[in-house]
């Protein structure tokens, strides 16, 4: 039976969502709900929306995550970018990529984090350059360079 | 002698007995009981509650002025001898003995629903209590539990209390906190809880702020998590802390996973003003249920069909027993 809306709305409307029972029961056929979703004003709803695209995972869901990653609310891109170290590898760095320049330090602390978990040469070259870089706050330099063991 | 014959007023038989004018008796129909009712006037009616006719589950009614309610069982309540019951504090409490046991126990009713009962610590007795309001406090008298020594008691009417410490690292955006420690004791002082703010606290933590909340499974927790819950300040152990972050990864409106005797919950900004309730009902050992006007609905407290939620006599019981709500 196709997945609707309401299935997904109800899966996210729980107060503590059971993300890992939501992907295996809806699916890929939540994504396309859940890229309307992640673009909502309700940043409850887009965080949850973006949480579950990470959970259900593949090519599609990491189109949700990247649309998810351009929300104004920073919980959003914060789902987004702890959600992110569940995709493929190459997945997760088109993900993580902005979001490791993110304006809001939180979100790009959890990208760091995330970052460290995939470990693809591309990204640890970004997190070198992170822990470099005198451009970077003193807290992030500390997260990049932890991820990259050096801490 | 002469002035006594002539000054009356009550009438006196002929032995001397005072006659006090009682109306004729006249039959509550449909109710009966194997014990003695008791009687209490509470609002503008005269309750009454009394064991079953061959069981000993009690039962309750009120009289209006002109007639009867039909009786109705209390949930969850029975008792082996009569019940007892006075009005103090706004509530008609009730104290009687247990099913099978000496235990007295205690609940109220407050004009729309009667709360769980809880014993009273440490107080048995072979016979029906007696109970009376005076002063400020609620009396109780009993039998000992095999012993003719008569005991007192008295309580303030609080059944149990749930401690809380509120501790705001992000203050929350679609509620206050007020509204929800409104909300929460809207739905807990009708069981019988009084919630209590023992500690209220801003937090600068800004690394805590979005927090790894892990998959939010019962007693399993994160570093982050854990490393939040371990500030309680001046918290008791049984006290629960109750953390308002910006929010957390993954998104939940709130989160009750906390290490073992260490009890927290968070809610994020985002949430409604019922998720305090829920997130604390989690840690007095509430689960998800499936009725959609019920606190603890799994679909989320956002998607409750009749606010405000319910909290059925089941949970309360519950919540009584659990560590971190004491009498």
């Amino acid at each position: 039976m196709a997945v609707t809306a309401e299935d997904v709305l109800v899966a996210l409307g729980a107060e503590e969502p059971d993300y890992r029972e939501a992907a295996r029961t809806l699916g890929i056929e939540s994504l396309p709900h859940l890229a309307l979703l992640v673009r909502d004003d309700d940043e409850m709803l887009a965080s949850k929306a973006a949480s579950l695209a990470a959970f259900v995972g593949g090519s599609q869901a990491t189109e949700v995550l990247v649309a998810a990653s351009e929300h104004p609310q920073l919980s959003v891109r914060a789902a987004v970018a702890h959600g992110a170290q569940r995709l493929d590898p190459l997945d997760a760095e088109r993900v993580l990529t902005a979001l490791l320049e993110d304006s809001e330090p939180s979100v790009t602390g959890l990208a760091i984090r995330s970052a460290a978990a995939v470990g693809t040469a591309e990204l640890r070259a970004r997190l070198t350059e992170i822990a470099r870089s005198s451009k970077s706050n003193e807290l992030l330099r500390e997260e990049a360079r932890r991820g990259l063991g050096e801490a | 002698m002469a002035a006594l014959a002539t000054f009356s007023m009550s009438p006196v038989t002929a032995k001397g007995v005072v006659d006090v004018s009682w109306t004729p008796n006249v039959e509550i129909a449909d109710q009966s009981s194997k014990a003695s009712p008791a009687l209490a006037s509470f609002g503008r009616q005269l309750h009454m509650v009394h064991l079953g006719n061959s069981s000993n589950n009690i039962w309750h009614s009120w009289f209006d002025g002109s007639r009867w309610t039909r009786n109705v069982q209390i949930p969850d309540q029975s008792s082996k001898a009569s019940p007892a019951l006075a009005s103090f504090g706004g509530r008609l409490h009730m104290v009687h003995l247990g099913n099978s046991s000496n235990n007295i126990w205690h609940s109220w009713f407050d004009g729309s629903r009667w709360s769980a009962n809880f014993a009273a610590p440490n107080q048995l007795s072979k016979a029906a209590p007696a109970l009376a309001a005076f002063g400020s406090r609620l009396h109780m008298v009993h039998l000992g539990n095999s012993s003719n020594n008569i005991w007192h008691s008295t309580s303030d009417g609080i059944l149990s209390t749930v401690r809380i410490g509120l501790k705001t690292l992000v203050a929350p955006t679609s509620f206050s906190i007020s509204s929800a420690l409104t909300s929460m004791r809207s739905l807990y002082e009708p069981l019988g809880f009084d919630v209590q703010v023992v500690d209220q606290e801003t937090l600068d933590l800004p690394a805590l702020e979005i927090l790894d909340a892990g998959e939010c499974v019962l007693g399993e927790t994160t570093e982050e998590q854990r490393t939040l819950f371990a500030n309680r300040d001046d918290l008791r152990a049984n006290d629960i802390a109750i953390y308002f972050v910006r929010s957390t990864v993954p998104a939940y409106n709130g989160c009750a996973a906390h290490p073992a005797g260490i009890p927290a919950c968070v809610v994020v900004a985002g949430a409604t003003q019922w998720t305090m309730a829920h997130e604390v009902g989690h840690v007095l050992g509430l689960r998800h249920v499936g009725d959609s006007d019920n606190l603890m609905f799994r679909g989320g407290t956002g998607s409750i069909t009749n606010l405000p939620p319910d909290i059925d006599l089941g949970q309360a019981v519950d919540m009584g027993k659990s560590q971190f709500s004491a009498e």
